[in-house]
């Protein structure tokens, strides 16, 4: 049984011109296991991080459902404005890494008192000592557990602040992790070095987790599932093994392809050059004008899902065949 | 490029030292943090140099001290063998439309209340060019006429990226300083982008400095590589010599963990 899943989850300006930031979105996170979402940026990655835990502007239309932990929580087309549903979940079942670790941080606050103040909330506001808190920043892989106590977020270099911001996380002791983009800022030895205490901490905490990037090398090598999502439609929804060896989608195709021949380091042959200009995509596949398997079906309506075996499924007329 | 230009620099870095000074209490409490130290380095005609290193290691601080945005405590910037550095005002201002700068931040780089025409129409006028006209300006940098009535925020990102640089195309620059031009990019976007950087070095005739945390990506463009870390640089060669012979321990570790996480998918 997943721990998650969200169903038909659709989000659209009011004000204004109506525009559609993401539009029938369904996926399943199950318990222990990584769910990678990518696509390029302005493609609606965060906006769904943003949806599951409520903090999106209240200018926004949401509909959809959500499911959490098998229907302890669920929100449904009305309720997703109402913050007392999502109060019980922020934190202390579902926690959230931002890209800005040194930025999503109290600046004014010594590391050691913001993480007090997240335990202190998720254990019922009982004393905590300075000690458990030395403690539990050296389980979470520290070895100067006093330094960080002691240091405020800006004396922390970047990849500290992201060790730091992972430590906040799991202070609240969540359920599920969502990380939006942690390594972007990162150089190649720090984000391994922090890749491998996430993937570490994930199993001592028993975590399920949402990894939110654009790096594919990372999402492959990461992920058990992975969410494809172009211009805010999800063109693919897949076991990670399944997608590497054929992936459905044209814009997957591509994304893989283009993957390659960056880790072989060589130029990629001949690629579309005409982007589509923005505007709204509501109707239509939005990957149409790049397609080289496009027809004028594609530009009318955006494809049915196909399910290929519950709950996987792709979104396209006409699917890339197994090489 | 003839063989004479070849062997001199276009661009010399010796020795520069950046520091930027914070204050605690009161203005006589200054503390000094050195961003650069006694970096050198020579850039070439024709060639695309890149500075590889981890965010806050003091890469775009090189670049604002190229551009004149902040003021080096020692050191000389070389270019055409005219220190930058120690030249009036008004004699930089010559040289300064040769130097062009593309940010890592496209968004905030456009204005936002212009359309595309009047964005690039702007620079034109101020750069008095009159051999050159829009649609032929955004040609070469891979665009179609019917974006040009667009405001920035209509466009994507790679598209806007494209207008960055051919903006900074206008005052037919020698040097281009790019920082981190693909960062923000997925791959499909970052790999058109480079494959237009490649062709525009090859058809105007244009030097690059490049800087970026992405190995992958710049060894398809770079054909040398620096790698700094805390404000020094700690090696440099020919990009496929660094990634055969890395010789200092922090290049060996960010070659091998570029290589691995590129055997995800082969």
């Amino acid at each position: 049984m997943p721990i998650l899943s969200i169903e038909n989850l659709s989000v659209r300006t009011r004000k204004f011109k109506p525009a559609s930031l993401l539009e029938d979105i369904s996926f399943v996170l199950n318990p222990g296991e990584t769910l990678a979402v990518i696509g390029e940026s302005g493609a609606g990655k965060s906006t769904i991080c943003r949806a599951i835990l409520g903090i999106l502007p209240k200018s926004l239309e949401i509909r959809g459902c959500m499911n959490y932990n098998h229907s302890e929580i669920e929100i449904s087309i009305g309720n997703w404005d109402d913050d007392r549903q999502f109060t019980p979940l922020r934190g202390s079942e579902i926690a959230l890494i931002f890209q800005d670790a040194a930025g999503s941080m109290n600046p004014l606050r010594k590391c050691g008192n913001q993480i007090r103040d997240i335990m202190k909330t998720a254990d019922n506001h009982t004393s905590i000592t300075k000690q458990s808190i030395l403690d539990f920043l050296s389980q979470t892989g520290f070895r100067e557990p006093d330094t960080i106590y002691r240091s405020y977020p800006h004396q922390l270099s970047g990849g500290m602040a992201q060790h730091v911001a992972l430590a906040l996380a799991l202070a609240g002791q969540p359920k599920i992790l969502i990380a939006d983009e942690p390594t972007s800022s990162l150089d190649a030895i720090s984000k391994q070095k922090y890749l491998d205490r996430l993937a570490i901490m994930k199993k001592k905490y028993d975590l399920s987790l949402i990894f939110i990037t654009h790096n594919l090398n990372d999402a492959l090598s990461l992920s058990d599932s992975i969410l494809v999502l172009y211009r805010g439609r999800a063109v693919e929804f897949r076991k990670t093994a399944d997608l590497k060896t054929s992936p459905k989608h044209p814009y997957t195709g591509d994304l893989l392809n283009l993957l390659r021949s960056v880790n072989q380091s060589r130029m990629p042959d001949e690629m579309a050059e005409n982007f589509p200009v923005g505007g709204n995509h509501d109707s239509g596949c939005p990957y149409c004008q790049k397609c080289s398997r496009a027809t004028a079906l594609c530009g009318k309506t955006f494809p049915p899902k196909t399910i290929i075996e519950q709950p996987y499924y792709f979104c396209c007329n006409y699917p890339l065949e197994k090489k | 490029m003839e063989q004479k230009d070849k062997n001199r620099p276009i661009l010399s870095v010796s020795n520069l030292t950046i520091d930027y000074a914070f204050y605690r209490v009161g203005p006589f409490s200054a503390q000094h943090h050195a961003a650069v130290e006694n970096v050198s380095f020579k850039v070439y005609p024709g060639d695309c140099f890149a500075i590889v290193g981890e965010s806050g290691c003091g890469k775009t601080s090189i670049l604002n001290a190229i551009l004149g945005f902040v003021r080096p405590k020692n050191g000389a910037i070389f270019y055409n063998e005219q220190n930058l550095l120690t030249m009036a005002r008004r004699e930089f201002r010559l040289y300064r439309p040769e130097i062009q700068p593309v940010f890592q931040d496209f968004h905030n780089a456009l204005n936002p209340r212009f359309r595309i025409i009047e964005i690039l129409k702007e620079s034109l006028r101020i750069c008095s060019r009159k051999d050159i006209s829009i649609e032929e300006l955004i040609a070469v940098v891979g665009l179609g006429t019917d974006i040009l009535n667009y405001f920035p925020h209509q466009l994507s990102g790679g598209q806007k990226q494209r207008i960055v640089i051919a903006r900074a195309l206008i005052p037919k620059p020698q040097l281009l300083l790019l920082d981190e031009p693909v960062s923000s990019l997925d791959i499909t976007v970052a790999v058109q982008i480079i494959k237009l950087l490649k062709n525009l070095r090859k058809k105007e005739n244009l030097t690059f400095l490049l800087v970026s945390h992405n190995l992958p990506i710049i060894r398809l463009l770079a054909n040398r590589i620096a790698i700094m870390k805390n404000g020094h640089i700690f090696e440099e060669k020919p990009t496929e010599d660094l990634f055969e012979t890395p010789e200092h321990p922090y290049t060996r570790a960010l070659v091998n963990q570029a290589l691995i996480s590129c055997q995800s998918y082969q």
